[in-house]
């Protein structure tokens, strides 16, 4: 079956140097897939790539099979594809600001609609709402980020880092938050380096140098002994 | 000391006029316009010239010229700014252009007015001062205030209560996380840098009252005067250049009545002391990265 996105031989590079290598990626509709790998193994790289803010050297991207890797990243974003940076918000915007940013483009009335709909989903956000991005907590801006990329519902999301600079609860919450995203069934990839993400993962794909060195279920990358050693430490989880 | 601080900040307002538009485009493009004085420059010489020939009023100047200009920016974003932007090095590049693109704008003005100052002798604004708090002010100094608040209250309400002006200032905020929310980011700064040059134009039009005359090698020392106003109240913080603005010519105008001969040295002094002092200038905010 054609997979609902697929970036095939991706190769990207920063000046001279080459990041990635022949990079195959692929997510049947609605699927979770985590995208292990530690610092500069190349997964920010990937993402960039995938949205078209790193230009590509090789490789295809297809989503719904059709090919939008010579598209800017504000027409990929209209094709359906999201991309929640690891700064994710804009701080120098309130709350709000954020939220109708994030839905450019939609009529003023749908965007007022999805934007209370949000508020009912992230109460937190709904009471700070005219607050400034930046004086939220590193958890609550991770939510306004999540928030501000589904604002217009995403065909699928690429996440980089959610879990980054948060503390165990807030990590916490952010898994249980995308957990009730993917039942509302966009597909995701998400970069990380927390394995706590394979909770709501249905796939794995571990990135090492650049290149995938791993791909498989959540189950075969927990039975693999080497990246068992190297992502959960020896014996496991 | 009144009259001083009064005037100040009639001046003050104007030279926030002339920032804003500089540190508009320097919010969405991280470049400097060195031409940016050029096109008050240009407003100046519109204003003086359609007076001249038409009697035209100078208000009627300054709508006319911002719109034009406003016009001519569209077309100079899409002419310039992509090709600036997929070079190696665009801050380096902007800047020899723009500069490049300042010597072309006054030499053609050389050709056209010739070198000696030009200006509207005519009341226009009436012969009548205006008293605020008992004190005289020349009638223009008070409109020009007056029509340069306007200016900076309708950008205000443009970036803060419009969906393109929320927009505007997410590009100043990152560029990258602006193209990733699916903004047009061409569209959007187009359009900041298109009104940074209507705003210069519209300062042009007010230049023969407030700078007493206009001669095509203006556009140099204006810009350097509006780029000490941006960066005294923090560059990419169109707020901050009202309140830089406020301070520059507050400062002038004391300078002015206490220490004549060292007023032309203001704009550098106070690039320095806010460089030495606070680089991030006065409004500069650090994002809080809990």
């Amino acid at each position: 079956m054609e997979p609902f996105f697929a970036a095939r031989g991706i190769e990207a590079a920063y000046g001279r140097l080459q990041v990635l290598w022949g990079v195959d990626l692929e997510l049947q509709q609605g699927e979770v897939a985590v995208l292990l790998g530690s610092n500069g193994a190349g997964k920010t790289t990937l993402l960039k790539a995938l949205m078209g803010l790193r230009p590509l050297l090789q490789g295809e991207i297809l989503l719904g099979g059709q090919h939008v890797e010579r598209l800017r990243p504000d027409l990929r974003v209209q094709r359906g594809i999201h991309y929640m940076t690891e700064l994710g918000v804009f701080p120098n915007l309130s709350i709000d600001e954020n939220l109708q940013v994030g839905g450019f483009g939609l009529p003023r009335h749908e965007l007022r609609r999805r934007i209370d709909e949000l508020y009912e989903t992230f109460p937190d956000l709904a009471k700070l709402h005219s607050a400034s991005a930046a004086s939220l907590s590193g958890g609550q801006r991770k939510m306004l980020g999540v928030a501000k990329a589904v604002v217009v519902p995403p065909r699928l999301l690429l996440m980089d880092e959610p879990s980054a600079g948060l503390s165990p609860r807030f990590v916490g919450e952010v898994v249980a938050v995308l957990r009730n995203l993917r039942e509302n069934g966009p597909t995701m990839l998400i970069a990380e380096q927390n394995v706590k993400f394979l909770e709501i993962a249905d796939r794995a794909y571990v990135l090492d140098g650049g290149r995938i060195s791993f791909r498989g279920t959540v189950q075969e990358l927990e039975a693999d002994d080497a990246v068992r050693q190297a992502y959960f430490g020896v014996g496991g989880h | 000391m009144l009259y001083a601080l009064i005037a100040g900040v009639l001046f003050g307002l104007y030279y926030a006029l002339i920032g804003l538009g500089l540190n508009l485009t320097f919010g969405v493009l991280r470049m400097v316009n060195l031409a940016h004085g050029d096109f008050v420059m240009i407003g100046g010489f519109a204003a003086v010239t359609a007076f001249s020939a038409w009697h035209l009023h100078p208000l009627w100047s300054l709508v006319l010229v911002a719109v034009l200009i406003f016009a001519v920016g569209i077309a100079l974003y899409y002419v310039l700014v992509p090709r600036i932007a997929a070079t190696k090095d665009p801050e380096m590049i902007s800047l020899v252009l723009f500069f490049g693109l300042s010597q072309v704008i006054e030499a053609l003005a050389v050709m056209r007015f010739g070198n000696n100052a030009q200006s509207i002798y005519e009341p226009v604004f009436g012969k009548a001062p205006v008293s605020i708090l008992g004190q005289p002010f020349p009638a223009v100094w008070v409109v020009s205030g007056l029509v340069s608040l306007l200016a900076l209250l309708l950008v205000y309400l443009y970036l803060y209560r419009t969906r393109i002006g929320y927009s505007t200032r997410a590009v100043m905020a990152s560029r990258e996380e602006a193209e990733v929310s699916g903004i047009s980011v061409h569209k959007v700064s187009a359009i900041a840098f298109a009104i940074g040059l209507g705003l210069a134009a519209a300062a042009g039009a007010l230049a023969p009252f407030m700078l007493g005359g206009i001669t095509p090698d203006l556009g140099v020392g204006l810009t350097v005067t509006a780029f000490a106003v941006i960066v005294l109240g923090s560059l990419g913080n169109p707020i901050g250049t009202v309140a830089g603005g406020l301070i520059y010519g507050i400062a002038l105008m004391l300078m002015q009545t206490y220490l004549p001969s060292w007023s032309a040295l203001l704009p550098y002094l106070l690039l320095l002391l806010v460089l030495l002092v606070k680089p991030s200038g006065l409004f500069g905010r650090q994002v809080r990265s809990a």
